[in-house]
């Protein structure tokens, strides 16, 4: 949908997004999920981090997720707010 | 016709004879079989299909399975495989609609679940049908196709749902009425004591009470995680230390444990379970192929990995296919690229010896699929080019286009074959632009190839044809589908010039598209009113056929024979090819079985014509009959047409309004000319209702004006147009309207009239004749000149009385039953044709008295009259009426006064049933 689309990805620069899934993953697993950075944080639980083109794509590696039956925790995204336009959220409200 | 579907997708997986029952769950799954809806929702080897498959082993209702995946994205496809998942139960379930399916129009969603429904409620047994999988469909048609079928969800249907997440269903509303069962993860867990009985019972491991507790506490219950710890524990010999271990350890549970499993197992057989991850059904002879190793090593280590429980799920009886645990094959296909021996080329090559493999036994789409996955665009292309003949006559030709679509246009372009099949799959599916752009790029190297020593020799050289065996009829598809195009965008002089040309190019070299290119010659020749030139080309097809032994194509193609001699008004033609093609086979032949419902229809019609009640009763239940097991796919439209016709005849107006909206909601575009469009045929039906605002509205919406040029395409719309005018006319006489309105209107008319009945003489339509005669009679009748009225109406009753009409003058009713009257009581040559009209007259007088054409209103009612009407037929008292409107008791009864006059009524219940009738109330 149009207006949830983040601002950076609307303008073809990716977006970088992290997901956190319980337990831990190695570093294998990088290639699995697109080239994401497989890093782990101090509770042990596996943050998956990395640009995310679009939507779409970030849909397709929630499914990767949902498909290991691995346990989503978080997801956030480092999208900065829009410079030009600070008024602008980071959701990408437009 | 053998079904394209996978037999595997209908298997229902045996309940594992090891595994541990589930009492508890397996009681709540019975208890809410009263219910529409079980939902498993549960993340990935939680245990949801073990379960079903427990439970349903022993219930007592028969059980229909579909395991769903991926490519059941496009609705008509999924309800196929529901279609024939159910018909692993009933057999013959759902025939015709199945049929419909796999046509390559496949009826609308909607329709189809409305048939789907209506098979249903006819069962006499309940049944549970389970969509295994439900999460990889991932598509809004088919959750709205199921969700049409949970709002009107027969009895018979339990529907029970596996997924792993919640489908996009109206759950909600099934819970706030208590008819949704749910299990989801919190119930799927496994209790400490299940774990005990898993690990103990199932793999004969002695654990300690402690031990169980730590695995049901790191594998929460999952079933899946508590699967691998018992293969992991039976390769070790120091149990409490590998539970210890596993505990302590923080990886991913599922992670960990395959690493462990894996490690176990021969090198040998660890390599084969990671090589084979890449397949998504597998057998025996594939591994073989895939693996390159000699043969029968393939089906000898399947077998050993099921006896082993590595998560090998078989997919038949038979022990041939069977796929891996859909979790256990992800963790595989992640390990792969990490053998050292497995480089992404490595893969490709896994993936392409899986292609070559299935392209060796006809299995196209998986070979395309495969292709696909080895990044290799010119096998995709070279597979296609050569698959389509094969994918395009069955039910593939969607999912061929998916494929070809998939490919850059760089690859595409240079392959004028595959470049017109392109273009020839999505001109079936209605693409007109894009199709025309590829048969553009194809028709360019046709050019090239001709001017050659003018085109470049490099250019030239990067062509590439696969399926050289085309090349030399490409010339004539590219006219054949031109000619197609042409037509349905309604340039019919384009269309017979392009269908000749593909007729001259293939006369010698290509016989069935030279029979193609006829036919479709012999449609635009139709559409434009070339009746004689039209009925060669079909007659010509139905002999093509019929010597090429397609008896169903000829005896389907008999029925356009008559359909054009009935447009001719040749009704004793039409009837007697009906006949001839229903006895040209025996009548349990196959052939016969997609035609016989059409035939009888077409039987039916002319009976009712003819004035032979009986006779057109019977061939529409003929038809019903035979039609509701198998039809052509434009059978339900036409059966309700005829239906909503003998509904017309009798006064139902409703009930004929009623089937000419159903027939409009399954009318599906096709190449033979639409030439009598519903809302035209809603149009007469408003118009013998009285309902003239209707009429009006459609002569807008249609944009017919009485001053246009003349085709036979828009014949029957500038003939309902004629009636329109005549009721309008009529009203205006009656209404004593200036002199100067009528005579412009009477202008119109009859100007109208004459242009058509000029146009019906050049093309030989009888029927249409007749039909302008009676307009142009019932014209002079109604501005009050007799003599004049008897012409036209002699004329009529001579072209006539040799072919039997009869309902043509007992529609019109009383007016020109009067005209008939007057003209047999002065005897002379037609006196018993007359009797036998006015008979037919007077008996439908008697039987259906509203069938008596009211005339439309002379004083049209005020906007408040309407209203008060409005407020009359929602039942308030004329006490009630003026307080809503502020009006006095008074002044309301004016109001009602003059409504029953205008409405020439004399109670409030009539009042409201003539506003209906009239279109100032909304139907009931």
């Amino acid at each position: 949908m149009e207006q949830h689309q983040p601002a950076g990805a609307s303008r073809g620069e990716p977006a970088v997004y992290q997901i956190t899934v319980k337990g831990q993953l190695s570093a294998d697993w990088s290639a699995w999920f697109d080239g994401m950075t497989i890093t782990r944080d101090a509770s042990g639980a596996t943050l998956i981090t990395g640009p995310v083109a679009d939507q779409a794509a970030l849909h397709g590696l929630l499914r990767k997720v949902r498909d290991l039956g691995l346990t989503l925790l978080a997801l956030s995204s480092s999208e900065p707010i829009n410079e030009h336009n600070p008024y602008r959220s980071s959701k990408g409200d437009t | 016709m053998a079904l394209p579907l996978l037999a595997t997708k209908l298997y229902r997986p045996p309940p594992h004879p090891k595994g541990i029952l589930r009492p508890h769950l397996i009681a709540r799954l019975n208890a809410g079989l009263h219910r529409n809806l079980t939902l498993l929702a549960a993340p990935a080897g939680s245990g949801k299909t073990t379960l079903l498959s427990q439970w349903l082993d022993g219930c007592a209702r028969p059980v229909a399975w579909l395991t769903l995946d991926a490519s059941d994205h496009e609705p008509a496809r999924f309800l196929a495989y529901l279609v024939a998942a159910l018909q692993t139960v009933v057999p013959g379930f759902g025939t015709g609609l199945m049929a419909a399916l796999l046509a390559p129009q496949a009826p609308t969603p909607a329709a189809a679940v409305t048939d789907l429904i209506n098979a249903l409620a006819t069962l006499a047994q309940p049944l549970v049908l389970v969509l295994d999988d439900y999460h990889l469909v991932n598509a809004a048609p088919v959750d709205a196709a199921l969700s049409l079928l949970l709002a009107h969800q027969p009895p018979q249907l339990h529907l029970v749902i596996a997924t792993r997440e919640d489908p996009p269903l109206p759950l909600a509303r099934l819970r706030a009425r208590d008819q949704l069962t749910e299990l989801r993860i919190s119930e799927l867990r496994f209790s400490h004591t299940e774990a005990d009985a898993l690990l103990s019972q199932t793999e004969g491991l002695s654990l300690s009470a402690d031990a169980v507790a730590a695995l049901a506490r790191r594998t929460e219950g999952w079933a899946a995680g508590l699967h691998l710890a018992a293969l992991s524990l039976r390769g070790h010999q120091d149990a409490a230390g590998f539970v210890h271990s596993f505990s302590g350890s923080q990886r991913f549970v599922l992670d960990y444990l395959l690493e462990e499993v894996l490690h176990q197992q021969p090198t040998q057989l660890q390599q084969f379970l990671l090589r084979t991850s890449v397949l998504d059904r597998i057998c025996g002879p594939l591994c073989d192929a895939v693996l390159a190793m000699p043969a029968g090593t393939g089906q000898a280590t399947l077998e050993a990995i099921e006896r082993a429980n590595l998560f090998l799920v078989p997919l038949d009886d038979k022990r041939r296919w069977y796929r891996y645990h859909h979790l256990f094959g992800e963790l595989l296909r992640q390990r792969l690229p990490q053998d050292v021996a497995m480089d992404a080329g490595a893969i490709a090559t896994l993936h392409l010896r899986a292609s070559g493999w299935y392209e060796a036994q006809g299995l196209m789409l998986e070979a395309l699929h495969h292709a696909a996955a080895a990044a290799d665009p010119a096998r995709v292309a070279a597979l296609a080019e050569r698959a389509w003949a094969q994918m395009d006559s069955s039910f593939q030709a969607a999912a061929w286009c998916r494929w070809v679509g998939q490919l850059s246009e760089e690859v595409l372009r240079v392959r004028p074959v595959l470049c017109t099949q392109y273009a020839w799959a999505l001109m079936d599916t209605g693409q007109t632009e894009a199709s025309e752009a590829w048969l553009r790029q194809a028709e360019r190297w046709l050019s090239a190839a001709d001017s050659a020593e003018s085109a470049s020799h490099d250019e030239m050289a990067s062509m590439v044809v696969v399926a050289s065996e085309l090349l030399p009829g490409l010339a004539a598809r590219i006219a054949a589908a031109r000619a197609y195009l042409a037509q349905s965008h309604g340039d019919f002089v384009a269309a017979q010039q392009y269908a000749a040309t593909a007729r001259d190019l293939s006369a010698e070299t290509e016989p069935l598209l030279h029979a193609q290119a006829t036919v479709l010659a012999g449609v635009s020749q139709w559409a434009t009113g070339d009746l004689e030139a039209a009925y060669s080309a079909f007659a010509a097809w139905v002999e093509y056929t019929r010597e090429a032994g397609n008896l169903a194509f000829a005896l389907a193609s008999g029925f356009y024979l008559a359909e054009i001699r009935l447009a001719q008004g040749q009704l004793r033609e039409a009837a007697r090819l009906y006949r001839q093609f229903l006895t040209l086979v025996p009548a349990d032949h196959e052939a016969l079985r997609m035609a016989a419902p059409h035939l009888h229809l077409g039987l039916a019609v002319i009976a009712h014509e003819q004035g032979d009640a009986q006779a057109a009763t019977l061939h529409l239940r003929t038809s019903k009959e035979q039609g509701e097991q198998a039809a052509l796919i434009d059978w339900p439209f036409r059966w309700r047409l005829a239906q909503a016709r003998i509904e017309e005849s009798s006064g139902n107006w409703e009930a004929a309004l009623d089937l000419l909206d159903a027939a409009e909601r399954r009318y599906l575009p096709n190449p033979v000319p639409d030439l009598r469009p519903v809302a035209a045929l809603k149009a007469r039906v408003y118009l013998r209702q009285g309902n003239l605002l209707a009429a009006t509205a459609w002569v807008a919406a249609c944009g017919v004006s009485a001053t246009d040029a003349l085709s036979y395409r828009r014949e029957f719309e500038h003939l309902t147009l004629a009636r329109v005018l005549l009721a309008k006319l009529t009203c205006s006489v009656i209404a004593r309207s200036g002199r100067e309105h009528v005579a412009s209107e009477q202008h119109d008319l009859l100007d109208l009239l004459t242009r058509l009945l000029a146009a019906a003489e050049a093309g030989g339509r009888i029927g249409s004749q007749i039909e302008i005669l009676l307009l142009q009679s019932l014209a002079h009748e109604a501005l009050g000149d007799s003599g004049q009225a008897r012409i036209p109406l002699q004329r009529a009753l001579a072209l006539a009385e040799p072919e039997g009409y009869v309902r043509l003058f007992a529609d019109e009713g009383a007016p020109l039953a009067r005209l008939l009257e007057r003209m047999h009581d002065e005897g002379g040559r037609m006196k018993n044709y007359l009797r036998l009209l006015l008979d037919v007259v007077g008996k439908q007088l008697d039987a259906h008295p509203s069938s008596f054409i009211p005339q439309p209103l002379i004083e049209p009612l005020t906007a408040r009259e309407r209203e008060v009407l409005r407020l009359i037929a929602e039942g308030l008292s004329n006490q009630e009426l003026a307080a809503r409107l502020h009006l006095s008791p008074q002044t309301v009864k004016v109001h009602t006064r003059n409504i029953y006059s205008k409405l020439g009524v004399a109670s409030r219940t009539q009042a409201v049933a003539r506003g209906r009738a009239l279109g100032f109330l909304e139907r009931s």
